[in-house]
């Protein structure tokens, strides 16, 4: 069972697959992306300069939890 | 658990200037029924990608493998066969369309952005993806390693599941969220199914600790 849970198929979104802790990532897309805050359809950029602080800590959540 | 686990940290994180954004894949109206049905205050600012834009420009895993199998295969000996047959079965009748993408894990990304309204430039600082569902890393060390905040209380995620489900239970027995009680149709129910019990969730949230702490 072990060997069949190994040979199954991964799918990853990165080609090179999951680079657990890499901080190179394409910053001019996420904060060029699209996201619904507030009821209203705006920028990253948008929500990350509104808000207080120079820093961000952004929580990627699973099925809203 | 994630929103639980980030609560009693979320005035730490703003006293140490950092705001916390928390990117969802689920509908906004399954997002807000959520968010009224939890029972305490979501610790950040919710934003809404149900394209998933975001969670490709960060690279975070998307794996239908990583949310099935890799939980059970990796508390195996906890849990048996028998829960990964129930656990796929589950997860499947329960992937709705409003509950979001259910192959997208999740994960926890630092930016700085000084002067960012000023022309300034955003650098991704720290970076943690998750493998499969419930890879967390403890919160302390988040804000230790990636945060250089030093003095945030350890919080134990069986803890939370614990908080979580008093908090649910006193929104209900108290009536102060139309879409908490069950004569709406539409708000998020809780899986009655076995796999999903607090026993079990319980002890997936102490394997996983045990695991933590043996790395």
């Amino acid at each position: 069972m072990g060997d069949l849970l190994d040979r199954a198929p991964k799918t990853h979104m990165a080609p090179d697959g999951p680079m657990k802790t890499s901080t190179d990532i394409d910053m001019a897309a996420l904060l060029k992306a699209t996201v619904e805050c507030d009821g209203s359809t705006t920028s990253l950029h948008e929500v990350l300069a509104a808000g207080t602080g120079d820093r961000t800590l952004m929580l990627f959540v699973r099925n809203g939890a | 658990m994630v929103l639980a686990a980030y609560a009693p940290v979320a005035d730490l994180l703003q006293s140490h200037s950092c705001q916390t954004i928390i990117v969802s894949t689920s509908s906004a109206k399954y997002s807000s029924k959520f968010a009224a049905s939890l029972g305490f205050k979501i610790p950040g600012t919710v934003v809404i990608d149900r394209k998933r834009a975001t969670h490709k420009a960060v690279r975070m895993r998307s794996s239908v493998y990583a949310s099935l199998v890799t939980p059970f295969k990796k508390h195996l000996k906890t849990f048996g066969y028998k829960a990964l047959g129930e656990a796929l079965r589950v997860s499947l009748r329960n992937a709705t369309a409003g509950h979001g993408h259910s192959w997208q894990q999740g994960g926890l990304m630092v930016l700085e952005h000084k002067g960012l309204n000023a022309g300034g430039n955003a650098t991704c600082k720290w970076a943690w993806r998750e493998e499969y569902p419930g890879d967390w890393l403890p919160v302390h060390e988040v804000l230790r390693d990636a945060l250089g905040i030093d003095d945030a209380p350890q919080i134990s995620f069986p803890e939370r599941l614990d908080f979580v489900i008093a908090a649910r239970n006193a929104l209900a027995a108290g009536g102060s969220s139309p879409s908490s009680t069950s004569a709406d149709p539409r708000a998020p129910q809780m899986c009655t199914e076995d796999v999903c019990s607090a026993p079990k969730l319980r002890a997936r949230l102490e394997a996983n600790e045990q695991g933590n702490a043996s790395k």
